[in-house]
């Protein structure tokens, strides 16, 4: 018999790849003090739980058909509003997360750069972007606050973490494309 | 030349914004039209005339002719520094500076120990003189540096807005690198300025015990103020500036890898987009799938199945029906029948044994059957076209051979 809080609550959130943070209340509570629990039942399952900090948990596994566009549409979203607030000047972090966001100031189609990326990944209006907003609210990384305004939740520091890793990424290439002289040294 | 002070004083606080603009120059050199420009923009030239004030410049002394060809002047570096200290205005001393100074310590701590061992009390005195101005310059050039460093985080914090984050990491690095890390390094202990502050008071404490001199004690007071200042004031740098640093690191990795991100969405392909750079958002539930509702409705069934006798085909009174189940029932039982007599050379003539009294239908339905069942391989032979009787009619075909599929 497995008796674990909310079980039954939590794993179909899961599946669906909801993300619990705080917000979540004692679901959140549940995750957070039997982790371990949690992650060994699932583990048996081939399911990796992952706990992130700013603590929340989510599901770790690849998004395949539907799921994969969504997931390129959510993260196509949040990349544009990194980038839009790096280019401002204030600090990313406290900016994404640290205000409510309304809907009609979402840079996502102030520019034609951005709007062009927007309709690589077909989402070629507001209407798309406020349904693309919708599908962020299910799985928990954004929460209305009423038809206009929304602010952002922990699990976007996903977002964060994979724009470090990316950027670790470009650093590399930008070495390697380097060129290298005959005693090794790279050239300025 | 005498400057009258009343009259110097009156003159600079009558033209604030001028002289102002005027320290702004700094130790550069100035052509006097730049300094004529300056004067226009500074003052009512209508009421004062550029001409009058420039002379009045030259008389105060405030431009200093340098007697070059182009004519240039110096802004007298006196009045720099004393707006500067008026208006609270700090200048960076950059590591070179710092360096600059040990060295000429280094260099005064070798005279000063000849001088003494020679007992030149002229020489002891200028060069205790000499050290004591270097470190008071140490002390007002590495404060000067703090309060600048002070002022740039600051700023940094304050104006959050307008620059963007790659400027604002530049800007930190900038102080880090250039200033902060530098220094610290000269002034650590085991550094350089620790290396040649431990001989200079070697050679002090020996001139102290072979010969008395008032500016000893003095000089080896400064230096360990100096030694134990320095290392706090950039200590202090380096506290300001690296949590700054740390949190710009981040911040400018974030803004590096969205960037990157979002430039390779033009120039690689959509699948190794999705590959490379998506996060991804994983979902179990399967497009058309039976929805919970239809899954509980099917466990609901067999969960309350009771087994039951197969269901008996009930005669029809229809006639035609009747034939039609009967015929259905006998082209069924044909594959177990004809699976016992392969192979078969004349499928007709096996039928027709089968079922004497079979018409068209049947024998066509009978042959459709046999012929796409994958079970037999069913092939015309060389015969010739045979007449089959029937009891209703004769009907002619070729020989339809059959054998067990391979």
């Amino acid at each position: 018999m497995i008796d674990l809080p909310h079980l039954q609550e939590i794993y179909e959130g899961l599946s669906v790849g909801h993300h619990y943070g705080p917000d979540d209340g004692v679901l959140f509570d549940a995750l957070r003090t039997r982790f371990d629990d949690f992650r060994e039942l699932f583990r048996v399952l081939g399911i990796n739980l992952v706990r992130q900090e700013p603590e929340f948990f989510y599901i770790d596994a690849p998004a395949i058909d539907a799921a994969r566009k969504t997931s390129a549409k959510m993260t196509l979203v949040c990349y544009i509003l990194v980038d839009h607030y790096a280019s401002q000047g204030q600090s990313i972090e406290e900016a994404i997360m640290g205000h409510s966001h309304f809907v009609r100031n979402l840079p996502h189609f102030a520019l034609d750069r951005y709007a062009k990326l927007m309709r690589e990944v077909d989402i070629p209006d507001r209407d798309t972007l406020e349904s693309v907003l919708d599908s962020m609210g299910k799985i928990g990384w954004l929460k209305r606050e009423d038809a206009e305004q929304f602010r952002f939740l922990r699990p976007f520091y996903r977002i964060f973490s994979k724009c470090v890793q990316l950027a670790e990424v470009a650093a590399s290439e930008r070495d390697a494309a380097q060129p290298v002289n005959q005693e090794g040294v790279e050239a300025e | 030349m005498k400057v009258s002070v009343p009259r110097f004083f009156r003159f600079c606080a009558a033209h604030e914004g001028l002289v102002r603009a005027l320290t702004q120059v700094g130790d550069e050199e100035v052509t006097e039209q730049t300094v004529r420009g300056i004067i226009q923009r500074n003052i009512n030239a209508k009421e004062e005339g550029v001409e009058n004030i420039y002379r009045s410049l030259v008389e105060l002394q405030i431009l200093v002719p340098l007697r070059t060809e182009r004519n240039t002047m110096l802004i007298a570096q006196q009045l720099v520094a004393l707006v500067r200290y008026l208006v609270d205005e700090a200048r960076p001393a950059t590591p070179q500076m710092i360096q600059g100074y040990i060295n000429s310590l280094s260099s005064a701590s070798g005279r000063m120990a000849a001088a003494a061992e020679a007992r030149d009390t002229d020489m002891l005195s200028l060069m205790l003189l000499e050290v004591r101005n270097v470190l008071a310059r140490i002390i007002r050039d590495v404060e000067e540096t703090q309060d600048t460093v002070i002022r740039e985080v600051m700023a940094f914090k304050i104006n959050a807005t307008d620059i963007s984050v790659k400027t604002r990491f530049s800007r930190i690095v900038y102080w880090l690198r250039n200033y902060a890390e530098p220094m610290a390094e000269l002034v650590r202990v085991d550094g350089p300025m620790d290396a040649t502050f431990a001989d200079l008071e070697k050679v002090l404490n020996d001139v102290k015990s072979s010969t008395w001199h008032h500016g000893v004690e003095q000089s080896l007071g400064l230096l360990r103020t100096v030694t134990r200042h320095s290392w706090h004031v950039f200590d202090q740098c380096l506290k300001e500036l690296r949590p700054l640093y740390d949190a710009m690191v981040q911040a400018n990795m974030i803004a590096t890898g969205a960037a990157y991100a979002l430039d390779k969405l033009t120039s690689v392909r959509l699948k190794e987009w999705d590959a490379r750079f998506v996060v991804d958002v994983p979902s179990f539930r399967q497009q058309n799938l039976l929805s919970d509702t239809g899954l509980f409705e099917a466990l609901r069934r067999i969960h309350g199945y009771k087994p039951r006798a197969r269901p008996v085909l009930v005669d029809s009174d229809d006639e035609n029906g009747r034939d039609s189940v009967r015929r259905h029932e006998w082209i069924n039982s044909l594959p177990e029948k004809l699976a016992a007599n392969l192979p078969v050379a004349d499928l007709c003539t096996f039928l027709i044994a089968d079922k004497p009294d079979a018409d068209v239908d049947d024998i066509v339905g009978a042959i459709a059957r046999i012929y796409y069942d994958d079970s037999f391989a069913s092939a015309f032979n060389d015969a010739p076209r045979q007449q089959y009787e029937l009891e209703t009619c004769t009907i002619g075909a070729c020989p339809l051979e059959v054998s067990l599929h391979d």
